[in-house]
């Protein structure tokens, strides 16, 4: 295929044009793929990676006039040093060009299929725009930061760390004031020399999805209703009726991936605790802790899929949040 | 907003912190890719069997199938055919007008939507309509209590793209146009894949079956919309 490179991207049969386009699509499915398999991405539950990577690619697959037009353009206007893309080095170029739409159009996934999540993306991306925040796109996630040029040669913080930087100056209470959430998150991870002075987006909007729930349920319990018994019934109703919807899910997902019977026994134990955590108002223990206290091991790829279970019940919660809060709203 | 791409950085060199991680996480995809290439993607046809029905007990689906009971209306009782590991099962409904509406029920990962079904007694295929059912008319020419039925899941999906006239086929099997289209059909070069036994079109909200003939796809241009999908089976 680094023939159609050489040649601007215009395929002489149309032969080469399909083998190429599946080459994309592969690159790109994989890619989607791996993400999920290491909890960087999360998909629409009913969306496959082959179907994400169609839907995120197509706009760079239309192959007009006999040419692959925007490939064309990416090339040139990127790469003017032609020496340097060799027959060897082609299919990482490649790669990086797919992963880069990818990156870019990822969170217009959501837009139908996950609004709730959408909503949060939406909300930082334009807040960063209006605060004349930068994003940087990397191969795993797109991060974002205050100043311009931040030293990727440091660690990112982990999502327990900008857990712990939230909760160490009392961030939870900015949740719904965006602008003041980022501008005193990075007041703080910009003197920090541990960490460079960036945050990953994916963790950001956990982060931030995390609080909104907690948040909710501290407001509805602790807050002017505590002893309201309607609002205790709502809470837990949110609550049953994610469990549910959630339950399904985690089966599907353990059957697919064949996991064990112990696994299935300490997600729920883990569940159960989380939803403890919930209704007492307490901060909920992080995926860490969680999966030591159940599992009893600290194992990386483990790690993954218990946050990935984690992340996918809280996705449910917040999504009958938002609509209890539309009805409630309607009322 | 300023946003710098690092992605081809990382893709070339071994660094530290954050750009070190990307760079080994890149080296685990190929690891992964490696991996998965040979990986079985599962079976594609899925028998109901009158003949083998699966024991009780072997039957996860019975609970949908109870549950979905529930819902009926009207004078016929709904019956189901089970698949021989229990984990499916067709639910059929006599209808007024000579219909038989069946419905694919599950509690796997399987899009019902994408699939479809064949009768070896009818030798025919059925498509789904828009509510998921599958349709069989006139059963009062046949016995609906003999039939057995081949539930066929797509091998590989095709889309295509239609912008201002000028159609892409994004496919994992290099799938392409050929020049000889006419007014009336476009033609799709399946370029020596496996054998495939049917190839439906889904254009709008509505699925059809369309011509195929050992390598080559025949689609009616009219069914061709801004974006549709192929299944091929």
């Amino acid at each position: 295929m680094f023939s159609l490179y050489n040649n601007g991207f215009k395929a002489e049969k149309a032969e080469d044009a399909g083998t190429f386009i599946s080459l994309v699509l592969k690159i790109g499915e994989n890619y989607l793929r791996f993400l999920v398999s290491i909890n960087r991405v999360y998909l629409p539950f009913e969306m496959s990676p082959k179907d994400a990577a169609i839907d995120l690619l197509a706009e760079i697959l239309v192959f007009k006039n006999g040419s692959f037009l925007k490939f064309h353009d990416f090339f040139q206007n990127n790469f003017t040093d032609k020496s340097k893309i060799t027959e060897d080095n082609y299919e990482d170029y490649l790669r990086g060009f797919v992963y880069t739409v990818i990156q870019k159009n990822l969170t217009n996934l959501f837009k139908d299929n996950d609004p709730a999540l959408y909503h949060i993306y939406r909300n930082i991306k334009e807040t960063a725009k209006s605060l004349g925040y930068s994003i940087s796109i990397h191969f795993s996630d797109k991060y974002l930061h205050r100043i311009k040029k931040v030293d990727f040669k440091i660690d990112a913080p982990a999502p327990e760390d900008l857990l712990k930087l939230v909760s160490d100056i009392n961030l939870q209470k900015y949740i719904y004031n965006t602008p003041a959430f980022l501008n005193l998150m990075f007041d703080n991870l910009d003197t920090q020399h541990n960490f460079c002075h960036a945050v990953r987006f994916h963790d950001m909007a956990a982060v931030m999805k995390k609080i909104m729930i907690s948040d909710y349920f501290e407001r509805e319990l602790c807050g002017a209703g505590t002893n309201n018994f309607t609002d205790t019934l709502s809470i837990k109703f949110i609550i049953e009726e994610a469990k549910f919807t959630f339950f399904e899910k985690l089966e599907k997902y353990i059957n697919k991936n064949s996991l064990s019977q112990n696994f299935s026994d300490c997600m729920y134990s883990i569940i159960d605790d989380i939803v403890a955590d919930f209704m007492t108002g307490n901060p909920r223990s992080s995926v860490r802790e969680l999966m030591i206290r159940h599992f009893g091991v600290d194992e990386k790829s483990l790690f993954y899929k218990v946050q990935y279970c984690v992340s996918l019940f809280e996705q449910e919660v917040l999504k009958k949040i938002k609509l209890e809060k539309i009805l409630i709203d309607r009322r | 907003m300023i946003e710098d791409n690092y992605i081809f950085e990382e893709l070339e060199n071994q660094d530290s912190g954050v750009l070190g991680d990307e760079h080994s996480l890149f080296e685990r995809l190929k690891s992964y890719e490696k991996d998965s290439e040979n990986t079985d993607s599962g079976p594609h046809i899925i028998d109901f069997l009158k003949s083998e029905y699966p024991e009780r007990e072997k039957l996860p689906a019975l609970k949908l199938a109870a549950e979905s009971s529930g819902s009926d209306s009207g004078n016929f009782k709904s019956e189901f055919l089970f698949s021989l590991d229990g984990k499916y099962a067709l639910k059929f409904t006599k209808k007024l007008d000579e219909e038989i509406h069946i419905r694919l029920i599950s509690e796997s990962e399987l899009n019902t939507d994408e699939v479809a079904l064949y009768s070896s007694e009818l030798n025919k295929y059925f498509v789904s309509n828009i509510s998921g059912d599958f349709i069989i008319g006139q059963y009062s020419k046949f016995n609906p209590e003999e039939l057995n039925f081949k539930a066929l899941l797509p091998k590989t999906k095709l889309t295509l793209l239609n912008k201002e006239g000028s159609i892409t086929v994004i496919s994992d099997i290099g799938a392409h146009i050929e020049n000889r289209q006419t007014d009336r059909f476009i033609y799709l070069n399946l370029e020596n894949s496996a054998d495939f036994l049917l190839a439906v079109i889904l254009s709008g909200n509505s699925k059809h079956i369309i011509k195929i003939d050992k390598d080559i796809i025949e689609i009616p241009s009219l069914l061709i919309t801004e974006k549709s999908y192929i299944f091929l089976y």
